[in-house]
């Protein structure tokens, strides 16, 4: 057994997860999560998270679905694990870590948008985070952002806590074949890096510190000619961000999201972008994305 | 005056009024003109003398003005947001 401390809790889990581990053998906590591994039968209907995860509640108990990786079932003080066949260790536990015990145990004190999350490329002690519907560019531009002095915090899943820091989460930057190329000046794909879903893994520089969130970008594809930046303010800013927030509808209470949601907008800056319905090179995006900080100096 | 429903929770944001219905989980923006309007019902001032007010202050015509804040109170009320 491997002993924890994360999100108030002393871990004893029967898998190696991605934290420091407690040495002390005496240590205690009043909070004890069980993790164990075994398999899951629960069958009930089955609502959609985001993107191909899934999630279903019945009584006290909580099921999460992350395919490929592995299935998750949270009853009182135990998670159950039962991993897909032949799914990366590390991918179930930072699933464990920064999703399901996000949502379980820690709902009410983080805030989880969908999109890409990477340090500042002006101020590495600053994030900015991407967020739009699905191929919007989320993570082909936070890998652009990545050769311009920026790191990956985190990809899909970006946990905001309440004092406005961005936590690094999931940091595995995922695109489909052509992007990958793109960004790695054509390096061949393999199995190895697929996540077995048309997207591959990519190799990149990734923060493993909270970074205060300074910037929101909400990148959207419409019929335009070229870019477009515009400022959002007020409700704007709101009615853009709510629609990426991920949440579970009897864990995460619209009130919480309403408080937490002003808060963290009144000291940042959100700016969508609109660009041309077809390719569009990533290094022209990250030119009008650089102008827009050449502006606030 | 008019008074918000216990269910609608209220916050400023850059100059603007956000507001959610926490009944529906719906989100509402006023602009900065309707928010200044609602501060100053929500005071307690009348129809009358809010449309004084901005009157004077904006020299705006006060019959026109006056539509406009019934229409908003109207709004609020279709979206039962007010009382």
């Amino acid at each position: 057994m491997y002993k924890y401390f994360a999100y108030n809790n002393l871990i004893i889990s029967e898998l190696l997860l991605p934290l420091n581990p407690i040495i002390d053998e005496n240590y205690y906590s009043k909070n004890i999560l069980y993790i164990n591994k075994n398999t899951i039968s629960f069958i009930y209907k089955e609502t959609s998270l985001i993107g191909t995860i899934s999630y279903s509640i019945k009584d006290q108990e909580i099921y999460i679905n992350v395919p490929n990786v592995a299935q998750y079932l949270y009853n009182n003080n135990e998670i159950i694990v039962d991993p897909y066949d032949q799914s990366d260790i590390k991918l179930i536990g930072l699933y464990l870590i920064h999703f399901v015990m996000l949502f379980i145990i820690n709902n009410n004190n983080y805030l989880l948008l969908h999109g890409s999350a990477v340090t500042s490329p002006f101020n590495k002690e600053e994030a900015m985070i991407l967020i739009g519907n699905k191929g919007a560019g989320k993570s082909t531009l936070a890998a652009t952002l990545s050769k311009h002095n920026s790191k990956i915090l985190c990809d899909d899943l970006i946990p905001i806590s309440k004092d406005g820091l961005v936590h690094p989460g999931i940091p595995i930057i995922k695109l489909f074949e052509d992007s990958y190329k793109a960004i790695t000046n054509n390096a061949e794909i393999s199995n190895e890096n697929s996540d077995g879903q048309g997207k591959y893994h990519l190799n990149a520089n990734y923060s493993s510190s909270a970074k205060k969130l300074n910037t929101i970008i909400i990148l959207s594809k419409c019929n335009i000619n070229d870019i477009e930046i515009k400022e959002l303010t007020g409700g704007e800013k709101i009615k853009a961000i709510i629609q990426h927030i991920i949440k579970i509808d009897t864990l995460n209470k619209d009130s919480f999201i309403f408080t937490y949601l002003m808060e963290l907008t009144k000291n940042i800056k959100v700016y969508s972008l609109k660009r041309v319905d077809e390719y569009i090179n990533p290094e022209l995006i990250i030119k009008e994305i650089f102008k827009i900080y050449k502006k606030g100096d | 005056m008019i008074k918000f429903l216990k269910s609608v929770m209220i916050s400023n944001l850059d100059d603007e009024l956000v507001l959610m219905d926490t009944k529906n989980g719906h989100y509402y923006s006023l602009n900065e003109s309707a928010s200044e309007i609602i501060n100053y019902l929500q005071d307690g001032k009348t129809v009358e003398e809010v449309a004084n007010l901005l009157n004077k202050k904006y020299s705006i015509n006060i019959e026109s003005v006056t539509n406009d804040i019934n229409e908003l109170i109207i709004n609020l009320k279709n979206k039962k947001l007010i009382d």
